[in-house]
């Protein structure tokens, strides 16, 4: 019985080891991890909203382009952008987040905590920020200086789902401005103020990329009266307008 | 007992290990994909002409660097026939009537791809500009060209007929927003691995 055991044991290991070996290469897409494993949860991203590791820090470097909107362009026009973000895990279910967006002339920061919860590979967040904006455009000519700055209130939901390979996160935010003003060449306007300006719904997929970097991809659709990127047109369109953008950004 | 000990140790290390590594075979693959079209416009096809429907057709090459894991990159180009159109003009000048005119309008594809590939199954985006062709034919023929940006959609599935060859159905739209033009083709698609590293 001894021997039949044994014999059973080396075929049935010898063919598991063959099998395992099948292929020349290893598909990432066959590799085995179970549901619940702790592999699946160990790397985190900034748009999933998955409870980070207290002092666990997210730095994300990337770009987006944003198609700004025609009426108002009277063309089409992708605005580029550089992306900064953080994420900063400061109490277990609790994170600290900040975004900084900037094309040099157009600059958007903002920053606040976020509530973090999972139910298995479900995750939903709810982030309080506050954020300013910031533009400047200086020509020659008749109008020399231009300027713009808005301060204004975001709150962000997130909904996330953690696949073995990758994660998808929704996001729906809506920006109420408390104070925003312009100015062109010394004349001063005020902006919209204590209205909500704009709609958020954003898509990204954030997974592992080359061998050990993170990378989150999506796209994002913005619903708006005053897009923040065209403040330096003369904007006579008093509806709101889509402004599509996609983005990309690597973890450092 | 030793030895069966000592093979259920290392061939069961051995079968578990592979299937936890990641891929590091890195992939530069290139798609072909031909097939006619079925073109949505939103708007007026010529002035005072139809907005509706036409029959066009497309053929496209696509390579893409696949760096293991799921995501891969790449660049499109190709060529998409829109629409022809066959319309009446009435003559102002010579003979008091009608003169017939053409117009066809095609797009060259300049793109960016981003795709995601999970076994056989791919779903990716292109983006970026079209190089759109117009051409009148009134008497005389004037061309235009104009760049424009779009989007092309790509969802796909791949079945493997050789070492280095798939072949499989895919569903690719593309989506002209500054004429309002959404153009579907449903197709067939042959990949080739070029390299593996």
């Amino acid at each position: 019985m001894k021997i039949i055991l044994k014999y059973y044991a080396i075929i049935f290991y010898s063919l598991s080891f063959l099998f395992a070996q099948k292929g020349e290469t290893i598909d990432s897409t066959d590799i085995i991890v179970m549901a619940d494993s702790a592999e699946i949860y160990s790397v985190s991203y900034f748009y999933e909203p998955y409870p980070q590791k207290v002092g666990e820090s997210i730095l994300q470097l990337g770009g987006s382009f944003t198609l700004l909107p025609i009426p108002v362009m009277e063309n089409e026009y992708p605005a580029p952008a550089l992306d900064l973000q953080y994420k900063l895990g400061i109490f277990e279910k609790i994170s600290l987040n900040a975004s900084l967006s900037t094309n040099i002339f157009s600059n958007l920061l903002h920053t606040g905590v976020q509530w973090n919860i999972n139910s298995n590979r479900f995750s939903f967040g709810f982030a309080n920020h506050i954020g300013c904006f910031f533009g400047f455009f200086n020509t020659e000519g008749q109008f020399e200086r231009n300027s713009a700055y808005a301060i204004y209130y975001l709150p962000i939901l997130r909904f996330g789902y953690r696949l073995d390979d990758f994660s998808i996160t929704m996001s729906w935010a809506a920006s109420y401005i408390f104070k925003s003003t312009s100015r062109v060449s010394g004349l001063k306007a005020p902006g919209p103020e204590h209205t909500v300006n704009d709609y958020f719904c954003t898509i990204a997929i954030e997974q592992p990329f080359l061998k050990h970097s993170l990378v989150s991809i999506g796209f994002s659709l913005t619903y708006s009266i005053t897009p923040y990127q065209t403040w330096m047109m003369f904007n006579t369109i008093d509806q709101r307008l889509f402004i599509p953008e996609f983005f990309f950004a690597f973890q450092l | 007992m030793k030895i069966f000990i000592i093979i259920l140790f290392v061939a069961g290390f051995v079968s578990i290990y592979p299937q936890t590594d990641i891929d590091t075979t890195y992939r530069v693959e290139i798609s072909t994909t031909a097939s006619s079209s079925i073109n949505f416009f939103r708007d007026e096809r010529y002035p005072g002409g139809p907005a509706g429907s036409s029959l066009g057709y497309g053929i496209f090459l696509r390579g893409m660097w696949h760096p293991g894991r799921m995501l891969a990159v790449g660049v499109m180009t190709g060529y998409s026939f829109v629409v022809s159109d066959e319309f009446m003009v009435d003559t102002v000048y010579s003979n008091p009537g009608e003169e017939k005119a053409s117009a066809n309008l095609t797009a060259i594809p300049l793109q960016l791809v981003i795709s995601m590939q999970y076994k056989g199954l791919e779903l990716g985006v292109g983006m970026g500009p079209y190089l759109m062709l117009t051409t009148i034919d009134y008497g005389s023929t004037a061309e235009a060209q104009r760049i424009e940006l779009g989007l092309t959609f790509i969802g796909l599935y791949r079945f493997s007929i050789g070492e280095n060859f798939s072949l499989g159905p895919e569903l690719r739209v593309l989506y002209l927003s500054y004429r309002g033009i959404i153009s579907v083709m449903p197709s067939i698609t042959l990949q080739l691995d070029l390299w593996r590293y």
